[in-house]
């Protein structure tokens, strides 16, 4: 189930919410448990089974973990726990790439492909899978006390909110507010708001510009003209942004509905002023993520430089083999992993030289080609567009214009920018973040409200063509 | 600080979403429904395996998208926005012309390139088609005049025709303009003899001078008005192609009014909050003549949508004795014994008839009798011997159609050949005479 959908926003939303607020404080994360059950068993069925094992694998292996007063029994544990995890989102993930890795490379001397049944993929395994991580090392590393009772320990891996698309939330931020935690009417609604921003800014803006995307990419690439790839890959750029974003908002949004506080995943990542800099601000999670679970393990900063270099492209190829089973995403980590090397090693300083605008202006140019990698899974066709990007050629180019496609493309990357100005982080904020006097809620409720009634609209209006007879 | 404005409306939120809710499931506030038709999505049927497989997730999503909560007010909230900020609609039936001028997308396929390329992107092929569709038409104008029936064609202009200059520009089609079907049949019912009535030309030099719109901004068919002058034009042409006197309609002055059906059918398509047009719609009423001498003819209408404006005109009652309208010769209305054309008692409904008119408006006529001409002419017509079906064959054929039994299992029959009911009436029909021949 996503929340951008009819069945989430009119169905189980509104259920949830009633059951949740009639509950007696005691008993909500019953109602979070069941909820997040639901939820995940209505979008993969067979896989609950699975997600409820492997969860209730690892909470009696940390118990036991922390229980034995051995070490090595101790590792043990924890590397059980950890292969455990790991092992699943291997197989589920990764076993079709690998085999047709293998078949492809056996292919070549002529051997007999390696035949396998496809590999479903269980929704959310990437996120629940390094949040169960996260417990498992920070129990391990003494940072935090495991959960007594399993049923917490399950709303913690499963709360719907986060469950399908992060933020990765690690346990020791929120392990706290699973036991106990405050319930007020400000947060209630500062929570319903920013659910709000975040169906607005995927359905208003994401789903209407990767229509468009989407209509542009399935054109012959090799002959697509310059103006046209960039205006494509700009328009994917913000698609990206405003969904993934906008999700995250909505998990933020539910989490504090429900009396939770969940990081922040998102700020204003393309105002950045180096690679180094985007990933500190684009799924910030993620990147808390691989620092303190890959990257400090791996010797971080404290080491040679050469092993830092080595140790920054490792955690970014596997941070794009993260996103996604195929080689674009590899190449997109690798991609990525070499403008931090090269930010490490000089061009960092030519940033600082050139001001801020300009250095702007670069990393975003260098995240857009980043993102045609990652959108176009075909190497090939990803190169071919890349190479129409820099060929420079606008003498075919023409707008088509969809004035809805391009307003909202403004919009996107106005709203993408407006951090850049102090005004607009001011307006961020205040929209985001500040408490409101009475009229202030009231004014933010109100839009809200017309906000969700013409999502509803959004979501529903595209594709339905009544027509005035019925013809035969 | 003081919580009560903010428990008071966290209270509203929650009692919103369980409005929300409750109206999703129960529907228990009735709204305006949204105009147009759409194929209804079925409630899936929730099982194992399409829970398992997401089919049902989806089909439900999309169930959910034709009925949820408030859904009318949202999408028309929505419809709104895009057609106030963006001129734009998701209704790809429509095309958004110029001034606002809007279009059935098929009126602007047919003006840009021709409906030929429907069926075939061969011109000749689509000649060779016309050409024997007329044909046959004749032959069965022939056979009905003999029972007296009279068959004619009326061509009505589309709105492309009459209003071109404010369609959109073309960006959607490039084929090659093709072959017409309004040229086509034009010429070649001239020369066969075919009966038709063409309001194109009559529209074309009325567009200038009629002191109401043929057309509306918002409607894809002729207005109301058009439509009463036309039909009235129409009455007169089947007197003279009967020889026989009906009933006189008086049609008074024009007068301005609220809008009607269809004369917004577009815009209505639209589904928005605030009307397009601001401009004025006019009317006209009609009232039948009394008239004891008058004869009060059967019709059998064959056709499209526009014969619907002429309903809402006319008391064809009292004009006519009967007048079933085969729409698209398929569903049947304003007959009080059949919903279908395929349980019509064919022979006695083409015989028992004064008049059966195919009307059609030019982008329609490509399709011209949607079936009715082979239909008709299966039965009338013996191709083998390249002559009318015998007086002998004909009955038999009336017989099959007279007994339910036996129709029942033609038409069991013609399902399993996979031709078309008539072609296996007249099949049988010629079977039984063979064989009682031998």
């Amino acid at each position: 189930m996503v929340f951008s959908s009819n069945v989430f926003l009119l169905y189980f939303l509104p259920l949830f919410l009633i059951c949740y607020f009639i509950c007696p404080k005691k008993f909500r994360n019953y109602v979070i448990l069941l909820f997040s059950i639901v939820f995940y068993a209505y979008g993969a069925p067979d896989f609950i089974l699975y997600l409820l094992g492997s969860t209730i694998a690892n909470f009696y292996l940390v118990k036991a973990m922390r229980k034995t007063e051995k070490s090595g029994l101790k590792k043990l544990y924890c590397a059980l726990a950890i292969i455990i995890s790991l092992g699943l989102l291997v197989y589920y993930k990764y076993a079709n790439f690998l085999l047709d890795n293998v078949n492809a490379l056996i292919g070549l001397f002529g051997a007999n492909a390696i035949r396998m049944a496809k590999v479903l993929l269980p929704i959310g395994i990437s996120f629940f899978t390094f949040q169960s991580i996260t417990y498992v090392i920070d129990t391990y590393r003494g940072n935090n006390e495991p959960m007594e009772k399993l049923t917490d320990y399950i709303v913690y891996i499963m709360m719907f909110p986060q469950l399908i698309a992060g933020p990765i939330v690690r346990y020791c931020d929120i392990e706290s507010e699973i036991r106990h935690r405050q319930y007020s009417t400000s947060e209630f609604l500062q929570g319903f708001n920013r659910f709000i921003i975040g169906l607005s800014k995927k359905i208003l803006i994401a789903d209407v510009i990767g229509f468009q995307v989407d209509k542009l990419l399935a054109g012959d690439l090799a002959i697509m003209d310059s103006g046209t790839a960039w205006i494509t890959i700009a328009a994917y750029t913000m698609q990206l942004y405003f969904d993934f974003a906008g999700y995250s908002d909505m998990a933020i949004g539910l989490g504090k509905i429900m009396g939770f506080h969940f990081p922040e995943n998102f700020d204003n990542p393309y105002n950045s002023q180096s690679i180094t800099e985007f990933w500190r601000r684009w799924h910030m999670t993620l990147g808390a993520f691989m620092r303190n679970y890959l990257y400090i393990p791996l010797g971080g900063n404290r080491c040679s430089k050469r092993r830092m270099y080595f140790n920054l492209w490792v955690v970014f190829l596997l941070s794009g083999l993260w996103h996604g089973a195929s080689w674009n995403f590899v190449i997109w980590g690798a991609y990525h992993g070499l403008w931090l090397v090269l930010e490490r090693m000089g061009l960092k300083k030519f940033y600082e030289k050139i001001g801020k605008v300009p250095s702007v202006i670069i990393t975003f140019i260098l995240a857009m080609v980043g993102w045609a990698i990652f959108r176009i899974e075909d190497l090939n066709q990803a190169f071919t567009f890349i190479g129409r990007l820099f060929a420079f050629d606008f003498s075919t180019f023409s707008i088509n214009a969809d004035a809805q496609f391009y307003t909202t493309l403004i919009v996107a990357l106005v709203f993408s920018f407006l951090a850049l100005f102090p005004f607009g982080k001011k307006l961020q904020d205040a929209v985001y973040y500040k408490e409101h006097n009475t009229t202030g809620t009231i004014v933010l409720w109100v839009i809200a409200i017309f906000m969700l009634v013409f999502c509803l609209g959004a979501l529903n209006a595209t594709g339905f063509s009544p027509f005035i007879y019925f013809r035969f | 600080m003081n919580n009560k404005p903010y428990n008071t409306l966290l209270i509203i939120t929650l009692v919103l979403f369980i409005i929300l809710f409750v109206q999703s499931v129960f529907h228990p506030i009735s709204l305006k429904s949204l105009k147009g038709f759409y194929n209804p999505v079925d409630k899936p049927d929730l099982t194992y395996k399409s829970l398992t497989d997401g089919s049902y997730q989806r089909d439900f999503e999309e169930y959910k998208r034709y009925s949820f909560a408030f859904r009318e007010w949202s999408i028309r909230l929505y419809n709104q926005y895009l057609w106030t900020c963006y001129h734009k609609t998701y209704n790809g039936w429509i095309d958004i012309g110029k001034n606002d001028w809007l279009y059935e997308s098929e009126f602007v396929r047919d003006h840009y390139e021709s409906m030929m390329y429907k069926y075939t992107s061969d011109a000749t092929e689509m000649a060779t088609i016309f050409n024997e569709n007329a044909q046959k038409l004749c032959k069965l104008q022939e056979i009905l005049a003999k029972h007296n029936t009279h068959i004619f064609v009326n061509m009505i202009p589309g709105k492309d025709v009459i209003c071109p200059e404010n369609l959109p520009d073309n960006t959607q089609y490039f084929h090659p303009e093709g072959i017409h079907a309004y040229d086509f049949y034009k010429q070649r019912f001239d020369e066969l003899g075919v009966n038709y009535i063409d309001f194109v030309p009559v529209f074309k030099s009325e567009k200038e001078t009629a002191d109401y719109p043929l057309f509306y901004q918002t409607g894809t068919h002729w207005s109301n008005i058009a439509a009463t002058h036309a039909f009235d034009s129409i009455m007169r042409y089947m007197e003279n192609l009967g020889g026989m006197n009906i009933k006189n309609v008086e049609v008074g002055e024009k007068h301005k009014g609220k809008v009607r059906e269809p004369d917004d059918d577009l815009e209505q398509l639209f589904n928005l909050m605030f009307p397009i047009n601001k401009g004025d719609y006019y009317y006209t009423d009609t009232r039948v003549i009394d008239d004891p001498t008058a004869v009060m003819p059967k019709l059998i209408t064959i056709g499209d949508s526009f014969f619907w404006t002429i309903s809402y005109n006319f008391n064809l009652g009292g004009i006519f004795r009967e007048y079933p309208y085969w729409y698209y010769n398929s569903t049947i209305y304003f007959d009080k014994r059949y919903n279908s054309t395929k349980d019509v008692n064919m022979i006695d409904e083409l015989f028992n008839a004064d008049f059966i008119m195919l009307n059609y408006c030019t982008v329609q006529l490509y399709k011209l009798g949607n079936g009715f001409i082979d239909n008709a002419f299966a039965l009338l017509y013996d191709d083998e011997i390249n002559a009318p079906m015998s007086d002998e064959i004909i009955d038999i054929e009336r017989r099959i159609y007279s007994d339910s039994e036996w129709f029942n299992s033609v038409k069991e029959k013609a399902a399993r050949n996979n031709i078309s009911i008539e072609k296996q009436v007249a099949l049988d029909a010629k079977y039984i005479i063979n064989q009682s021949e031998n």
